[in-house]
């Protein structure tokens, strides 16, 4: 497997496949004497930032901080033995409701696109 | 700067729970290593980073090899025959400079300043893509 062709930038989904994002960065685990383990992926808008540069991370941060959760950012966390190779997409065993990856798809949902007369009609 | 912040701002930090001890994994974000320049056991460029190859044993995949050149970014894009074609023609074979180092001959102490352990002239090579069939769903043909 080729982990930036074939892991990164790809969609995710969840065990509904439910697609809750895509894989953002990948972190491999450095080993004494072993060759570096594919750990985890993770997706979220400052790791994203984070690979346009760390001062657009800064206001990715800033911006949620203000307009959103007011806790550190908290990226998505998969490890690698959760995921499953399905074609195109990257099938996680995890509950996209329960990651941050969701929160801020919910919050848009319910400030933003709630109160849009005529939504659900 | 010095060398040791430079070497930590692109470790990622530990996942949520670890706690801090001396021997806690450390973790390195590729998506931060890619484009970075890598220079070999005498200091020559090489190239830059911009694939790693990771393969699954024993249920786990570990990082194989590196794939590290100065057109590999064509190939990352997802360039075709044409553009291959194209730079074969506009560069005269030398687009097709990418090499493969495996995980145990790149340096990843310092991932701002990457190194490869072995000397340019005794890496190999890595196929162009397109010019043959991938093997095992590699797009990278590797020396047997």
């Amino acid at each position: 497997m080729d982990l930036v062709h074939d892991l990164l930038d790809k969609q995710l989904v969840d065990k509904s496949d439910l697609p809750f994002g895509r894989v953002d960065g990948v972190l491999i685990e450095l080993r004494d004497g072993r060759p570096p383990r594919v750990a985890y992926v993770v997706a979220g808008g400052t790791v994203l930032a984070g690979r346009l540069g760390r001062r657009l991370a800064r206001w990715a941060a800033a911006i949620r901080r203000r307009w959103g959760d007011r806790d550190e950012p908290k990226p998505t966390r998969i490890a690698c033995s959760d995921l499953e190779h399905r074609g195109t997409v990257w099938k996680a065993d995890v509950d996209a409701r329960d990651t941050p990856a969701m929160e801020w798809e919910l919050w848009l949902r319910e400030r933003v696109v709630g109160r849009i007369p005529g939504k659900g009609k | 700067m010095n060398e040791r912040s430079a070497r930590d701002k692109d470790a990622a930090p530990p996942p949520v729970g670890t706690r801090r001890t001396k021997r806690r994994p450390k973790y390195l974000r590729i998506e931060l290593l890619l484009g970075r320049k890598v220079v070999d056991a005498d200091g020559a460029h090489i190239g830059r980073l911009e694939e790693v190859v990771a393969e699954n044993r024993s249920g786990e995949y570990v990082v194989s090899h590196f794939v590290v050149g100065r057109y590999a970014l064509v190939d990352r894009l997802g360039g075709g025959r044409l553009s291959g074609a194209l730079l074969r023609l506009l560069t005269r074979d030398r687009a097709y400079q990418s090499f493969l180092i495996p995980w145990d001959e790149m340096d990843l102490s310092k991932p701002r300043h990457l190194r490869c352990l072995r000397r340019k002239g005794d890496l190999s090579r890595a196929r162009w893509p397109s010019d043959e069939v991938p093997a095992a769903g590699h797009r990278h043909a590797r020396p047997a």
